[in-house]
Protein backbone atom coordinates (compact mmCIF):
# COMPACT_ATOMS: atom_id res chain seq x y z
CA UNK A 1 0.00 0.00 0.00
CA UNK A 2 1.29 3.28 -1.22
CA UNK A 3 1.59 6.28 1.46
CA UNK A 4 3.02 9.61 1.49
CA UNK A 5 6.19 10.12 3.25
CA UNK A 6 8.51 12.79 4.49
CA UNK A 7 11.57 11.11 3.15
CA UNK A 8 15.07 12.64 4.39
CA UNK A 9 17.66 13.18 1.66
CA UNK A 10 20.70 11.14 2.23
CA UNK A 11 22.78 13.17 -1.16
CA UNK A 12 21.75 14.61 -4.14
CA UNK A 13 24.85 14.22 -6.18
CA UNK A 14 25.14 14.93 -10.23
CA UNK A 15 27.34 11.94 -11.59
CA UNK A 16 26.97 12.66 -15.39
CA UNK A 17 25.98 16.04 -17.29
CA UNK A 18 22.37 16.66 -16.23
CA UNK A 19 22.03 13.46 -14.41
CA UNK A 20 21.83 13.12 -10.61
CA UNK A 21 21.56 10.49 -8.11
CA UNK A 22 19.37 10.62 -5.52
CA UNK A 23 19.42 8.87 -2.06
CA UNK A 24 16.55 9.01 0.67
CA UNK A 25 16.17 7.61 3.73
CA UNK A 26 12.76 6.10 4.81
CA UNK A 27 12.54 2.70 6.13
CA UNK A 28 9.13 1.90 5.87
CA UNK A 29 9.14 2.95 1.90
CA UNK A 30 12.66 1.23 1.20
CA UNK A 31 10.81 -2.10 2.82
CA UNK A 32 7.71 -1.49 0.72
CA UNK A 33 9.38 -0.53 -2.70
CA UNK A 34 9.25 -3.19 -5.28
CA UNK A 35 11.26 -3.33 -8.61
CA UNK A 36 9.52 -1.61 -11.50
CA UNK A 37 7.38 0.76 -9.26
CA UNK A 38 8.23 4.53 -9.04
CA UNK A 39 7.64 7.01 -6.63
CA UNK A 40 5.45 10.44 -6.94
CA UNK A 41 7.54 12.71 -6.31
CA UNK A 42 6.26 16.78 -5.52
CA UNK A 43 9.02 18.82 -6.54
CA UNK A 44 7.59 22.58 -5.50
CA UNK A 45 6.18 23.19 -2.37
CA UNK A 46 4.17 25.78 -4.28
CA UNK A 47 2.12 25.73 -7.58
CA UNK A 48 4.83 25.62 -10.43
CA UNK A 49 4.94 23.05 -11.56
CA UNK A 50 1.43 21.42 -9.88
CA UNK A 51 2.00 18.20 -10.71
CA UNK A 52 4.62 15.14 -8.63
CA UNK A 53 6.77 13.67 -11.04
CA UNK A 54 6.58 9.89 -11.53
CA UNK A 55 10.28 8.24 -10.66
CA UNK A 56 10.72 4.89 -10.41
CA UNK A 57 13.32 3.30 -7.81
CA UNK A 58 16.85 2.25 -8.70
CA UNK A 59 17.88 0.47 -5.69
CA UNK A 60 17.51 0.14 -2.00
CA UNK A 61 20.05 -0.25 0.60
CA UNK A 62 18.74 -1.17 4.29
CA UNK A 63 16.38 2.20 5.01
CA UNK A 64 18.09 4.16 1.90
CA UNK A 65 16.61 4.32 -1.62
CA UNK A 66 17.80 5.48 -4.53
CA UNK A 67 16.01 7.44 -7.85
CA UNK A 68 18.50 8.54 -11.04
CA UNK A 69 16.76 10.98 -13.07
CA UNK A 70 17.67 13.37 -16.11
CA UNK A 71 17.54 17.15 -15.71
CA UNK A 72 14.51 17.39 -18.96
CA UNK A 73 12.62 20.40 -17.37
CA UNK A 74 11.22 22.60 -14.77
CA UNK A 75 10.17 19.70 -12.17
CA UNK A 76 13.34 18.02 -12.84
CA UNK A 77 15.36 20.63 -12.39
CA UNK A 78 13.86 21.67 -9.11
CA UNK A 79 14.38 18.28 -7.74
CA UNK A 80 18.39 18.60 -8.85
CA UNK A 81 18.46 21.39 -6.33
CA UNK A 82 17.48 19.40 -3.21
CA UNK A 83 20.18 19.46 -1.06
CA UNK A 84 21.02 16.95 1.00
CA UNK A 85 19.14 16.75 5.11
CA UNK A 86 16.27 18.23 3.27
CA UNK A 87 12.81 16.40 3.16
CA UNK A 88 11.30 15.20 0.17
CA UNK A 89 7.03 14.72 0.11
CA UNK A 90 6.84 11.58 -1.36
CA UNK A 91 4.23 9.46 -2.37
CA UNK A 92 4.49 5.56 -2.78
CA UNK A 93 5.57 3.19 -3.67
CA UNK A 94 2.99 2.66 -6.76
CA UNK A 95 2.64 0.79 -9.95
CA UNK A 96 2.57 -2.42 -10.85
CA UNK A 97 6.23 -3.50 -10.89
CA UNK A 98 8.03 -6.39 -12.87
CA UNK A 99 7.02 -9.84 -12.01
CA UNK A 100 10.05 -11.65 -10.63
CA UNK A 101 8.08 -14.93 -10.03
CA UNK A 102 9.63 -16.23 -13.54
CA UNK A 103 11.90 -19.35 -14.44
CA UNK A 104 15.09 -19.57 -16.67
CA UNK A 105 17.33 -17.22 -17.38
CA UNK A 106 16.89 -13.10 -17.00
CA UNK A 107 17.90 -11.33 -19.55
CA UNK A 108 17.76 -7.44 -18.62
CA UNK A 109 17.51 -4.67 -21.04
CA UNK A 110 18.06 -1.12 -20.55
CA UNK A 111 18.41 1.96 -22.53
CA UNK A 112 19.36 5.37 -21.55
CA UNK A 113 17.42 6.43 -18.38
CA UNK A 114 15.57 2.90 -18.68
CA UNK A 115 18.33 1.64 -17.36
CA UNK A 116 17.35 2.92 -13.58
CA UNK A 117 14.17 0.82 -12.89
CA UNK A 118 16.43 -2.36 -13.84
CA UNK A 119 18.69 -1.81 -10.56
CA UNK A 120 16.51 -2.28 -7.97
CA UNK A 121 15.09 -5.31 -10.43
CA UNK A 122 19.04 -6.92 -10.65
CA UNK A 123 19.48 -6.70 -6.98
CA UNK A 124 16.37 -9.06 -6.66
CA UNK A 125 16.59 -11.45 -8.86
CA UNK A 126 20.45 -11.82 -7.64
CA UNK A 127 19.42 -12.25 -4.18
CA UNK A 128 17.09 -14.95 -5.87
CA UNK A 129 20.28 -16.05 -7.45
CA UNK A 130 18.66 -16.05 -10.41
CA UNK A 131 21.04 -16.26 -14.05
CA UNK A 132 20.99 -12.64 -15.28
CA UNK A 133 22.68 -10.86 -18.20
CA UNK A 134 22.37 -7.48 -18.40
CA UNK A 135 22.29 -5.43 -21.37
CA UNK A 136 22.95 -2.19 -21.32
CA UNK A 137 22.94 0.81 -23.87
CA UNK A 138 22.81 4.75 -24.37
CA UNK A 139 24.19 7.56 -25.83
CA UNK A 140 27.56 7.68 -24.03
CA UNK A 141 30.44 5.38 -21.77
CA UNK A 142 29.50 8.05 -18.85
CA UNK A 143 25.83 8.00 -19.59
CA UNK A 144 25.18 4.78 -19.63
CA UNK A 145 27.42 3.86 -15.80
CA UNK A 146 25.25 7.05 -14.40
CA UNK A 147 21.81 6.25 -15.47
CA UNK A 148 22.45 2.27 -13.83
CA UNK A 149 24.79 0.09 -15.91
CA UNK A 150 27.79 0.88 -13.24
CA UNK A 151 25.21 -0.60 -10.40
CA UNK A 152 24.38 -3.51 -12.47
CA UNK A 153 28.47 -3.97 -12.53
CA UNK A 154 28.58 -3.87 -9.37
CA UNK A 155 26.32 -6.60 -8.68
CA UNK A 156 28.88 -8.89 -10.28
CA UNK A 157 26.52 -9.47 -12.99
CA UNK A 158 27.50 -9.88 -16.48
CA UNK A 159 27.16 -6.55 -18.23
CA UNK A 160 27.04 -6.24 -22.35
CA UNK A 161 27.16 -2.47 -23.41
CA UNK A 162 26.13 -0.86 -26.74
CA UNK A 163 26.82 3.17 -27.24
CA UNK A 164 25.69 5.44 -29.68
CA UNK A 165 29.39 7.05 -29.65
CA UNK A 166 31.27 3.55 -29.59
CA UNK A 167 33.05 4.60 -26.03
CA UNK A 168 31.92 1.59 -24.48
CA UNK A 169 30.94 -1.49 -25.53
CA UNK A 170 29.50 -2.30 -29.19
CA UNK A 171 29.39 0.75 -31.38
CA UNK A 172 25.48 0.57 -31.85
CA UNK A 173 21.92 -0.47 -30.40
CA UNK A 174 21.25 -2.79 -27.14
CA UNK A 175 18.71 -4.42 -29.33
CA UNK A 176 21.81 -5.52 -31.16
CA UNK A 177 23.03 -7.00 -28.25
CA UNK A 178 20.22 -8.61 -27.76
CA UNK A 179 19.76 -10.30 -31.39
CA UNK A 180 23.28 -11.57 -30.41
CA UNK A 181 21.74 -14.02 -27.44
CA UNK A 182 19.05 -15.14 -29.18
CA UNK A 183 17.17 -17.72 -29.30
CA UNK A 184 17.47 -18.78 -25.93
CA UNK A 185 15.41 -20.53 -22.87
CA UNK A 186 14.81 -16.99 -20.58
CA UNK A 187 12.42 -13.73 -19.58
CA UNK A 188 13.63 -9.95 -20.92
CA UNK A 189 12.80 -7.70 -18.64
CA UNK A 190 13.36 -3.91 -20.26
CA UNK A 191 13.07 -0.33 -20.10
CA UNK A 192 14.03 2.42 -22.37
CA UNK A 193 12.88 4.62 -25.21
CA UNK A 194 9.36 3.22 -27.02
CA UNK A 195 11.86 2.56 -30.24
CA UNK A 196 13.86 0.29 -28.34
CA UNK A 197 11.11 -1.39 -26.19
CA UNK A 198 8.88 -1.63 -29.35
CA UNK A 199 11.91 -3.83 -30.62
CA UNK A 200 12.85 -6.07 -28.14
CA UNK A 201 8.58 -6.75 -27.88
CA UNK A 202 9.02 -7.66 -31.56
CA UNK A 203 12.38 -9.63 -30.99
CA UNK A 204 10.65 -11.48 -27.87
CA UNK A 205 7.75 -11.94 -29.84
CA UNK A 206 9.72 -13.80 -32.73
CA UNK A 207 11.72 -16.14 -30.58
CA UNK A 208 8.62 -16.91 -28.41
CA UNK A 209 10.24 -15.89 -25.06
CA UNK A 210 8.37 -14.16 -22.51
CA UNK A 211 9.18 -10.45 -22.07
CA UNK A 212 7.90 -7.23 -19.25
CA UNK A 213 8.10 -4.01 -20.35
CA UNK A 214 8.34 -0.52 -18.25
CA UNK A 215 6.96 1.62 -20.09
CA UNK A 216 6.81 5.89 -19.13
CA UNK A 217 4.24 8.38 -19.08
CA UNK A 218 3.36 11.90 -18.12
CA UNK A 219 0.98 11.02 -15.09
CA UNK A 220 -1.82 13.39 -13.43
CA UNK A 221 -2.38 11.39 -10.27
CA UNK A 222 0.17 8.54 -9.87
CA UNK A 223 -2.83 6.20 -8.28
CA UNK A 224 -5.54 5.09 -11.32
CA UNK A 225 -8.04 8.19 -10.38
CA UNK A 226 -7.81 10.23 -13.07
CA UNK A 227 -7.60 8.15 -16.44
CA UNK A 228 -4.48 10.13 -18.13
CA UNK A 229 -1.66 7.83 -18.70
CA UNK A 230 -2.99 5.13 -20.65
CA UNK A 231 -0.95 2.71 -22.80
CA UNK A 232 -3.48 0.67 -25.30
CA UNK A 233 -3.69 -2.72 -24.74
CA UNK A 234 -4.99 -5.95 -27.12
CA UNK A 235 -6.79 -8.74 -25.42
CA UNK A 236 -5.99 -11.89 -27.03
CA UNK A 237 -9.21 -11.65 -29.07
CA UNK A 238 -7.70 -8.68 -30.40
CA UNK A 239 -10.28 -6.05 -28.37
CA UNK A 240 -8.02 -3.28 -27.81
CA UNK A 241 -8.42 -1.13 -24.14
CA UNK A 242 -6.68 1.54 -22.40
CA UNK A 243 -4.79 0.58 -19.33
CA UNK A 244 -3.64 2.89 -16.51
CA UNK A 245 0.46 2.85 -16.88
CA UNK A 246 0.18 3.94 -13.39
CA UNK A 247 -1.84 1.42 -11.93
CA UNK A 248 -1.77 -1.74 -14.23
CA UNK A 249 1.28 -0.62 -15.39
CA UNK A 250 4.23 0.36 -15.53
CA UNK A 251 4.89 -2.67 -16.23
CA UNK A 252 3.39 -4.66 -19.00
CA UNK A 253 3.22 -7.64 -20.69
CA UNK A 254 5.17 -6.44 -23.85
CA UNK A 255 2.65 -9.12 -26.40
CA UNK A 256 -0.36 -7.15 -24.24
CA UNK A 257 1.14 -3.54 -25.97
CA UNK A 258 -0.56 -1.98 -28.49
CA UNK A 259 2.80 -0.36 -29.93
CA UNK A 260 2.13 3.73 -31.23
CA UNK B 1 -15.87 33.21 23.79
CA UNK B 2 -13.48 30.50 21.61
CA UNK B 3 -15.04 27.68 20.89
CA UNK B 4 -13.10 24.12 20.77
CA UNK B 5 -13.17 22.40 17.64
CA UNK B 6 -15.33 19.50 18.73
CA UNK B 7 -18.41 22.43 19.12
CA UNK B 8 -17.70 23.41 15.77
CA UNK B 9 -20.62 22.32 13.89
CA UNK B 10 -19.48 21.52 10.49
CA UNK B 11 -22.33 20.05 8.82
CA UNK B 12 -24.10 21.43 5.82
CA UNK B 13 -27.05 20.38 3.77
CA UNK B 14 -26.24 20.23 0.06
CA UNK B 15 -29.85 20.53 -1.60
CA UNK B 16 -31.20 17.47 1.10
CA UNK B 17 -27.71 15.83 1.36
CA UNK B 18 -26.57 16.11 4.86
CA UNK B 19 -22.63 16.23 4.61
CA UNK B 20 -21.02 16.07 7.97
CA UNK B 21 -18.56 18.64 6.57
CA UNK B 22 -18.34 21.04 3.66
CA UNK B 23 -15.59 19.11 1.72
CA UNK B 24 -15.99 16.93 -0.99
CA UNK B 25 -13.83 15.32 -3.67
CA UNK B 26 -14.69 16.38 -7.18
CA UNK B 27 -15.55 13.87 -10.08
CA UNK B 28 -13.04 12.47 -12.49
CA UNK B 29 -9.79 13.13 -10.17
CA UNK B 30 -10.97 10.44 -7.16
CA UNK B 31 -11.61 7.57 -9.69
CA UNK B 32 -14.47 5.59 -8.18
CA UNK B 33 -13.81 6.44 -4.42
CA UNK B 34 -10.89 3.66 -3.57
CA UNK B 35 -7.77 5.09 -5.08
CA UNK B 36 -7.29 7.60 -2.52
CA UNK B 37 -8.93 5.85 0.60
CA UNK B 38 -4.92 4.77 1.50
CA UNK B 39 -4.49 8.80 1.68
CA UNK B 40 -8.07 9.57 3.63
CA UNK B 41 -10.51 8.23 5.33
CA UNK B 42 -13.63 8.60 3.18
CA UNK B 43 -15.61 8.73 6.14
CA UNK B 44 -13.27 12.17 6.93
CA UNK B 45 -15.00 13.98 3.97
CA UNK B 46 -18.18 15.50 3.54
CA UNK B 47 -18.90 13.46 0.34
CA UNK B 48 -17.39 12.49 -2.40
CA UNK B 49 -18.34 12.23 -6.63
CA UNK B 50 -17.10 9.17 -7.93
CA UNK B 51 -15.91 9.59 -12.35
CA UNK B 52 -18.43 10.26 -14.66
CA UNK B 53 -20.52 6.99 -15.79
CA UNK B 54 -22.84 7.11 -18.94
CA UNK B 55 -25.16 5.10 -20.70
CA UNK B 56 -22.48 2.82 -22.83
CA UNK B 57 -19.06 2.13 -22.42
CA UNK B 58 -16.79 4.69 -23.57
CA UNK B 59 -12.91 4.02 -24.65
CA UNK B 60 -12.15 7.61 -23.91
CA UNK B 61 -9.82 9.51 -26.09
CA UNK B 62 -6.61 8.84 -27.50
CA UNK B 63 -3.30 9.98 -25.88
CA UNK B 64 -1.78 12.23 -24.85
CA UNK B 65 -4.60 13.08 -22.34
CA UNK B 66 -2.85 15.63 -20.06
CA UNK B 67 -0.65 18.58 -20.35
CA UNK B 68 0.98 20.85 -17.58
CA UNK B 69 0.38 24.19 -17.61
CA UNK B 70 1.29 27.66 -15.20
CA UNK B 71 -0.09 26.67 -11.81
CA UNK B 72 -3.00 24.02 -13.85
CA UNK B 73 -3.10 21.12 -15.93
CA UNK B 74 -5.63 20.46 -18.98
CA UNK B 75 -6.99 17.38 -19.43
CA UNK B 76 -8.87 15.37 -22.33
CA UNK B 77 -10.22 12.00 -20.82
CA UNK B 78 -13.07 11.86 -22.80
CA UNK B 79 -15.11 10.43 -19.95
CA UNK B 80 -14.02 6.69 -20.39
CA UNK B 81 -15.73 4.67 -18.31
CA UNK B 82 -17.21 0.78 -18.23
CA UNK B 83 -21.05 2.43 -18.72
CA UNK B 84 -23.70 2.43 -15.98
CA UNK B 85 -24.32 -1.72 -16.42
CA UNK B 86 -20.71 -2.63 -15.56
CA UNK B 87 -20.40 0.58 -12.93
CA UNK B 88 -23.51 -0.92 -10.91
CA UNK B 89 -22.48 -4.24 -10.98
CA UNK B 90 -18.90 -4.25 -10.35
CA UNK B 91 -18.14 -0.88 -8.60
CA UNK B 92 -21.13 0.69 -6.79
CA UNK B 93 -20.83 -2.03 -4.74
CA UNK B 94 -17.27 -1.27 -3.01
CA UNK B 95 -19.03 2.41 -3.17
CA UNK B 96 -21.66 1.66 -0.71
CA UNK B 97 -19.21 0.60 1.45
CA UNK B 98 -17.77 3.99 1.58
CA UNK B 99 -18.87 5.50 4.73
CA UNK B 100 -19.59 8.83 3.41
CA UNK B 101 -22.21 10.42 1.13
CA UNK B 102 -21.57 9.41 -2.66
CA UNK B 103 -22.53 11.27 -5.67
CA UNK B 104 -22.75 9.63 -9.07
CA UNK B 105 -21.65 12.05 -11.81
CA UNK B 106 -23.66 11.14 -15.16
CA UNK B 107 -23.07 12.31 -18.69
CA UNK B 108 -25.04 11.11 -21.88
CA UNK B 109 -25.76 11.73 -25.53
CA UNK B 110 -29.18 13.11 -25.53
CA UNK B 111 -31.68 13.64 -22.90
CA UNK B 112 -32.59 10.09 -22.98
CA UNK B 113 -29.21 8.64 -22.12
CA UNK B 114 -29.45 11.26 -19.00
CA UNK B 115 -32.89 9.56 -18.19
CA UNK B 116 -31.87 6.38 -18.19
CA UNK B 117 -28.83 6.06 -16.78
CA UNK B 118 -30.56 8.45 -13.72
CA UNK B 119 -33.61 5.74 -13.46
CA UNK B 120 -31.04 2.88 -13.40
CA UNK B 121 -28.86 4.50 -10.44
CA UNK B 122 -32.03 5.51 -8.53
CA UNK B 123 -33.04 1.68 -8.65
CA UNK B 124 -29.98 0.24 -7.99
CA UNK B 125 -29.83 2.51 -4.86
CA UNK B 126 -27.40 3.07 -2.19
CA UNK B 127 -25.84 6.50 -3.32
CA UNK B 128 -26.53 9.95 -2.14
CA UNK B 129 -27.35 11.98 -5.17
CA UNK B 130 -26.52 12.68 -9.16
CA UNK B 131 -24.22 15.14 -10.36
CA UNK B 132 -25.51 15.92 -14.03
CA UNK B 133 -22.29 16.68 -16.16
CA UNK B 134 -23.84 19.08 -18.86
CA UNK B 135 -20.15 20.69 -18.94
CA UNK B 136 -17.61 18.28 -19.88
CA UNK B 137 -15.38 19.87 -22.66
CA UNK B 138 -13.81 16.64 -24.13
CA UNK B 139 -16.40 14.55 -25.72
CA UNK B 140 -17.81 15.31 -29.27
CA UNK B 141 -21.43 14.94 -28.32
CA UNK B 142 -23.24 15.76 -25.19
CA UNK B 143 -21.38 17.58 -22.34
CA UNK B 144 -20.18 21.08 -22.95
CA UNK B 145 -23.20 21.79 -25.44
CA UNK B 146 -26.05 21.19 -23.38
CA UNK B 147 -24.03 23.40 -20.75
CA UNK B 148 -23.39 26.04 -22.83
CA UNK B 149 -27.67 27.00 -23.83
CA UNK B 150 -29.66 27.49 -20.81
CA UNK B 151 -32.81 26.23 -22.63
CA UNK B 152 -31.14 22.82 -23.22
CA UNK B 153 -29.62 22.36 -19.78
CA UNK B 154 -32.86 22.57 -18.56
CA UNK B 155 -34.39 20.20 -20.75
CA UNK B 156 -31.79 17.84 -19.34
CA UNK B 157 -31.91 18.62 -15.89
CA UNK B 158 -36.12 18.17 -16.33
CA UNK B 159 -35.15 14.51 -18.14
CA UNK B 160 -32.84 13.48 -15.21
CA UNK B 161 -35.73 15.12 -12.22
CA UNK B 162 -38.25 12.99 -13.94
CA UNK B 163 -36.54 9.62 -13.64
CA UNK B 164 -35.09 10.05 -9.46
CA UNK B 165 -36.03 10.80 -6.06
CA UNK B 166 -32.29 11.44 -5.69
CA UNK B 167 -31.30 14.89 -4.68
CA UNK B 168 -30.16 16.58 -8.09
CA UNK B 169 -27.15 18.91 -8.67
CA UNK B 170 -26.11 20.14 -12.06
CA UNK B 171 -22.66 20.93 -12.75
CA UNK B 172 -22.23 23.80 -14.81
CA UNK B 173 -19.63 24.94 -17.53
CA UNK B 174 -17.50 28.41 -17.01
CA UNK B 175 -17.50 28.12 -20.55
CA UNK B 176 -20.39 30.27 -20.98
CA UNK B 177 -20.91 34.32 -21.22
CA UNK B 178 -23.76 34.91 -18.52
CA UNK B 179 -23.37 31.92 -16.16
CA UNK B 180 -26.34 32.95 -14.07
CA UNK B 181 -28.79 32.48 -16.82
CA UNK B 182 -27.69 28.67 -16.96
CA UNK B 183 -27.82 28.23 -13.16
CA UNK B 184 -31.60 29.66 -13.13
CA UNK B 185 -32.65 27.69 -16.10
CA UNK B 186 -31.20 24.25 -14.35
CA UNK B 187 -32.99 24.80 -10.95
CA UNK B 188 -36.28 26.12 -12.46
CA UNK B 189 -35.72 22.76 -14.17
CA UNK B 190 -35.71 21.27 -10.86
CA UNK B 191 -31.97 21.27 -9.86
CA UNK B 192 -31.49 20.63 -5.80
CA UNK B 193 -28.08 22.44 -6.12
CA UNK B 194 -25.87 23.75 -8.57
CA UNK B 195 -21.85 22.41 -9.03
CA UNK B 196 -19.43 24.97 -10.25
CA UNK B 197 -16.99 25.39 -12.07
CA UNK B 198 -16.31 22.61 -14.50
CA UNK B 199 -13.04 23.08 -16.42
CA UNK B 200 -11.91 26.20 -18.51
CA UNK B 201 -11.62 24.75 -22.29
CA UNK B 202 -7.78 25.86 -23.30
CA UNK B 203 -5.29 23.97 -25.31
CA UNK B 204 -1.58 24.16 -24.99
CA UNK B 205 1.01 23.63 -28.09
CA UNK B 206 4.55 21.96 -28.14
CA UNK B 207 6.75 24.22 -29.68
CA UNK B 208 9.46 21.47 -31.04
CA UNK B 209 6.72 19.51 -32.50
CA UNK B 210 4.63 22.08 -34.02
CA UNK B 211 1.41 20.35 -32.90
CA UNK B 212 -0.95 20.57 -30.29
CA UNK B 213 0.07 18.51 -26.67
CA UNK B 214 -3.49 16.96 -26.85
CA UNK B 215 -4.69 14.59 -28.97
CA UNK B 216 -7.76 16.06 -28.57
CA UNK B 217 -6.16 19.27 -29.10
CA UNK B 218 -8.31 21.05 -26.73
CA UNK B 219 -8.86 20.04 -23.27
CA UNK B 220 -10.26 21.13 -19.48
CA UNK B 221 -8.12 23.59 -17.42
CA UNK B 222 -8.39 22.59 -14.08
CA UNK B 223 -6.13 24.20 -11.02
CA UNK B 224 -5.40 26.62 -9.00
CA UNK B 225 -5.06 28.95 -12.05
CA UNK B 226 -8.48 29.05 -12.68
CA UNK B 227 -9.30 29.63 -9.06
CA UNK B 228 -9.86 33.38 -9.45
CA UNK B 229 -12.29 32.49 -12.14
CA UNK B 230 -14.46 29.58 -9.83
CA UNK B 231 -14.60 32.38 -6.96
CA UNK B 232 -16.26 34.91 -8.96
CA UNK B 233 -19.04 32.23 -10.79
CA UNK B 234 -19.33 31.10 -6.99
CA UNK B 235 -20.14 34.23 -6.20
CA UNK B 236 -22.37 35.44 -9.27
CA UNK B 237 -24.46 32.49 -8.46
CA UNK B 238 -24.77 31.73 -5.31
CA UNK B 239 -26.65 35.49 -5.49
CA UNK B 240 -28.70 34.71 -8.43
CA UNK B 241 -29.78 31.44 -7.38
CA UNK B 242 -32.23 30.06 -4.22
CA UNK B 243 -30.50 26.95 -4.24
CA UNK B 244 -27.05 25.40 -2.43
CA UNK B 245 -23.76 25.69 -4.33
CA UNK B 246 -20.94 23.04 -4.35
CA UNK B 247 -17.60 25.14 -5.20
CA UNK B 248 -14.84 23.82 -6.94
CA UNK B 249 -12.31 25.11 -9.24
CA UNK B 250 -8.91 25.28 -8.19
CA UNK B 251 -8.58 24.30 -4.35
CA UNK B 252 -5.84 23.58 -2.83
CA UNK B 253 -5.62 24.71 0.54
CA UNK B 254 -8.60 25.22 3.58
CA UNK B 255 -7.57 28.98 2.42
CA UNK B 256 -8.96 28.30 -1.18
CA UNK B 257 -11.94 26.65 0.24
CA UNK B 258 -12.87 29.25 3.51
CA UNK B 259 -12.88 31.67 0.26
CA UNK B 260 -15.17 29.47 -1.68
CA UNK B 261 -17.63 29.78 0.89
CA UNK B 262 -17.04 33.30 1.83
CA UNK B 263 -18.41 33.83 -2.21
CA UNK B 264 -21.25 31.55 -1.06
CA UNK B 265 -20.66 28.08 -1.40
CA UNK B 266 -22.18 25.98 0.61
CA UNK B 267 -19.53 22.97 0.30
CA UNK B 268 -16.74 22.59 -2.12
CA UNK B 269 -15.00 20.17 -3.66
CA UNK B 270 -11.18 19.13 -4.20
CA UNK B 271 -10.05 17.97 -7.76
CA UNK B 272 -6.46 18.82 -8.46
CA UNK B 273 -5.76 19.02 -5.21
CA UNK B 274 -5.79 15.40 -4.74
CA UNK B 275 -2.98 14.88 -7.39
CA UNK B 276 -0.85 17.54 -5.76
CA UNK B 277 -1.48 16.39 -2.49
CA UNK B 278 -3.67 12.96 -1.88
CA UNK B 279 -4.01 14.61 1.98
CA UNK B 280 -5.34 18.08 0.90
CA UNK B 281 -9.19 16.83 1.83
CA UNK B 282 -8.22 15.94 5.43
CA UNK B 283 -6.50 19.02 5.89
CA UNK B 284 -9.23 21.18 4.44
CA UNK B 285 -11.68 20.16 6.67
CA UNK B 286 -9.25 20.74 9.94
CA UNK B 287 -8.36 23.96 8.46
CA UNK B 288 -11.83 25.24 7.89
CA UNK B 289 -12.41 23.89 11.89
CA UNK B 290 -9.38 26.13 12.81
CA UNK B 291 -10.54 29.01 10.69
CA UNK B 292 -13.91 28.66 12.86
CA UNK B 293 -12.71 28.58 15.86
CA UNK B 294 -9.95 30.86 15.77
CA UNK B 295 -12.81 33.75 14.90
CA UNK B 296 -15.46 32.15 17.43
CA UNK B 297 -17.52 30.86 14.89
CA UNK B 298 -19.01 28.18 15.54
CA UNK B 299 -21.19 27.15 12.59
CA UNK B 300 -19.63 26.72 9.44
CA UNK B 301 -23.43 27.87 7.54
CA UNK B 302 -22.34 31.34 8.85
CA UNK B 303 -19.42 31.44 6.51
CA UNK B 304 -21.86 30.26 3.55
CA UNK B 305 -22.19 33.76 1.71
CA UNK B 306 -20.56 36.19 4.64
CA UNK B 307 -18.48 38.18 1.98
CA UNK B 308 -21.41 39.33 -0.16
CA UNK B 309 -22.32 41.88 3.15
Amino acid sequence: MSKLFAAEVVSNTQVAPGVFKLVMCEAELARLARPGQFLNIRVSAGTAPLLRRPISVHWVEGDNLTIIFQVVGQGTQLLAQVQSGGRLDVQGPLGHGFNTQTSGQAILVGGGMGLAPLGLLAQTLHRQGRTTLCLAGGRTAELVQASGGSSLAGLGLPVHYATDDGSLGLNGLVTELLLRELPREAVIYACGPQPMLREVAKLAQEHGIPCQVSLEEHMGCGVGACLGCMCKTAMPQGKEYYQRVCTEGPVFDAAEVVWQ
Amino acid sequence: MSKTMSEINLRVNLGGIELSNPVTTCSGTYGFGAEYAAYVDPSELGGIVVKGVTREIRPGNPMPRLAETPSGMLNSIGLQNPGIDAFIADYLPQIRALETKVLVNISGNNEEDYAFVARRLSEAGGIAGIEVNISCPNVKCGGIQFGTDPVMAAQVTRAVRDNTQLPVIVKLSPNVTDITAVARAVVEAGADAVSLINTLLGMAIDIQRVRPVLANVMGGLSGPAIKPVAVRMVWQVAQAVPVPVLGMGGILTAEDAIEFMLAGATAVGLGTANFVNPAAPREVVQGIAAYCQARGIDDVNKLIGAAWK
